[in-house]
């Protein structure tokens, strides 16, 4: 494989999604593992455990990732972390963790609203786990960089309990590997904070581009890719302005966008679209949009996007970003590619080009056509 | 000479999961689709038993994994084997003899690549004939491109009272046109079958007409 893959699962209205570039780094951005066979709309429920098993790598047998991003402790982003992620000290990951196929997480990028109360389960098994690695700082034991062991702040809160605790904050550049980059946006300072986290995490989500090149020596990427959780239209409004004052625009551009907030309207207004009077898009989020590079692409991670309710995800955001695209054929509904009853991941390999990878049952059905062409019968009858 | 024996060992060997049956003219096992570069895509229990007119027609193939759904649209008979060929498409390839490799690999085993695409995708790769007259109807009409029953009769019945006409005269098609130029072409795909079988097929299609 000499290819950069990002992968981006269908989880219904949740995130998913897996960068994974060619020197084999792995970065989890949000996760949402659900249990059952079906959905509520009687789909199946893709197996994102085994899927995320088979394309990370390990060590020592066990399953890793470099990196995990969680973007806001909403449960739908980290829905199934408890049962699926490894909690606790790598030395004692043990036969049963083994049996469970658990997840090691060697850096885990949080925001210090992970430390907020009002968490769902999920999100209390990250707080727990981000509380024990950064007392591994505070008591500046030896382990605190081991595997399995690091934590990175996104963002900064002015809360001195976390002053000596590593970060990233909006405006760096993040080198991880050889081939990624990225450039963090948000969260913002002023949207830290922790006695509004209850009512509104989305606001804190961490927004960032991560830059992919095509060979280590390259000084310009192949791909541009842009996360951001759910951050609403407020935040956008912000990282456009920041960036562009200080002539970022390039850190701006994408090639590949996740929809905010499962394309929910939110992106595009704060007032809701039921309001018939004012149904219009901001101008800054429609801005945003237009630093969507030649043939870009937008996925929604969401559930099918129909013209009712609910939302999201929302039938107008779809509109208005597939306005911005230069097909329709770009924008992409995680929860109906390729089969609304059996949905797959969407795959992008990215090498001196961006292109879609074919989902399992597609290679499946290809091969099997092209099998069934080099017989001498063509069509079966029945008497 | 051909020995039957002799066909189903040499075959063996090239699937070492299908087995000769105890004291029956049959081989069972599982038959691996396995696609050149894309690898294993599944895998089918099958039957295949020999009748008295092997190798001069396909042996009977039952699907004994009971992956295919035994349901009409699936072309699965009603005693249970697979209906991999239209009749006259099966009476021509087996007209000279066949050979048990090919025809696993170059029926079989396409038959049930065919079936793989079909659990994916609800439908035949090259879409399938109708269900008894109506399919021999849509093959007859597919091989003589036309959609005029009564005229297929006419010709079929021509090629069975051996009327047809010389290379350098007029088709029977009323085109003017000299025969070899014409309907030569059509027609000669039904050289290779016996009259008797035309005859009887001809009573089949116009049961339907």
């Amino acid at each position: 494989m000499n290819k950069h893959l990002v992968k981006f699962y269908p989880v219904d209205n949740g995130d998913t999604s897996l960068i994974k570039p060619k020197d084999k780094i792995t970065l989890l951005v949000d996760v949402n593992i659900r249990e059952g066979e079906t959905n509520s709309d009687g789909n199946d429920i893709f197996d994102v455990k085994k899927d995320l098993i088979e394309s990370i790598e390990t060590k020592d047998g066990n399953y890793f990732l470099n990196h995990f991003i969680l973007s806001h402790a909403d449960e739908d982003h980290c829905l199934g972390f408890e049962k699926n992620f490894y909690q606790g000290d790598s030395k004692e990951y043990g036969e049963s963790n083994q049996e469970n196929e658990e997840i090691i997480i060697d850096e885990l990028w949080v925001t210090s609203l992970i430390f907020s109360n009002g968490l769902c389960s999920d999100a209390k098994a990250i707080k727990k786990e981000a509380n024990r690695r950064i007392k591994l700082i505070e008591e500046d034991s030896s382990e605190k960089d081991d595997f399995g062991n690091k934590i990175k702040l996104i963002g900064y809160d002015g809360n001195e309990r976390y002053e000596d605790i590593p970060n990233h904050i909006p405006g760096e550049i993040v080198e991880i590997g050889d081939y990624l980059e990225l450039f963090i946006h948000a969260p913002f300072k002023a949207d830290l904070i922790e006695s509004r986290a209850e009512k509104d995490r989305n606001s804190s989500s961490i927004v960032f581009q991560a830059s992919i090149k095509n060979n280590s020596y390259d000084t310009t990427p192949i791909a541009k890719l842009f996360f951001g959780g759910d951050a609403d239209h407020y935040r956008w409004e912000k990282i456009l302005k920041i960036s562009e004052e200080n002539n970022n625009e390039e850190k701006l551009e994408w090639n590949i966008l996740l929809a905010p907030h499962h394309c929910s309207w939110s992106f595009f207004s704060d007032v809701p679209y039921d309001d018939e009077e004012n149904q219009e898009p901001q101008d800054y989020s429609l801005e945003f949009l237009d630093y969507g590079l030649e043939d870009a692409k937008i996925i929604a991670s969401c559930k099918k996007i129909k013209k009712e309710k609910p939302n999201p995800p929302h039938d107008a955001a779809k509109d208005q970003y597939v306005d911005k695209l230069d097909s329709k054929d770009n924008f992409f509904n995680t929860s109906v590619h390729t089969k609304e009853k059996t949905p797959e991941p969407i795959i992008f390999e990215i090498g001196s080009s961006i292109e879609m990878q074919e989902t399992k049952s597609e290679k499946k059905r290809n091969a099997a056509k092209e099998m069934a062409e080099t017989g001498v019968v063509k069509k079966p009858w029945r008497l | 000479m051909y020995s039957i024996d002799s066909d189903i060992e040499k075959t063996l060997k090239f699937f070492p999961k299908l087995k000769k049956q105890e004291g029956k003219l049959a081989i069972s096992g599982e038959l691996d689709i396995v696609h050149p570069k894309a690898g294993f895509l599944d895998t089918y229990e099958v039957l295949i038993e020999f009748t008295k007119l092997y190798p001069n027609c396909f042996p009977k193939v039952t699907e004994t994994s009971k992956k295919i759904e035994r349901v009409p649209a699936r072309h699965v008979n009603e005693n249970d084997t697979l209906c991999m060929a239209v009749r006259p498409e099966e009476i021509l390839l087996c007209r000279r003899g066949i050979k048990l490799k090919w025809f696993i690999e170059s029926v079989l085993i396409p038959h049930l690549a065919r079936e793989i695409y079909f659990e994916e995708e609800k439908k035949y790769p090259f879409g399938d004939y109708s269900h008894g007259i109506d399919g021999l109807w849509e093959y007859f009409m597919e091989k003589f491109d036309s959609k005029d029953k009564n005229w297929i009769i006419i010709v079929l019945e021509k090629i069975v009272n051996n009327e047809l006409p010389k290379n350098n005269e007029d088709c029977f098609c009323g085109s003017k046109i000299k025969y070899k130029k014409c309907h030569k072409y059509q027609v000669n795909q039904f050289l290779s079958f016996e009259t008797s079988y035309l005859s009887d097929e001809i009573i089949n299609l116009k049961t339907k007409l």
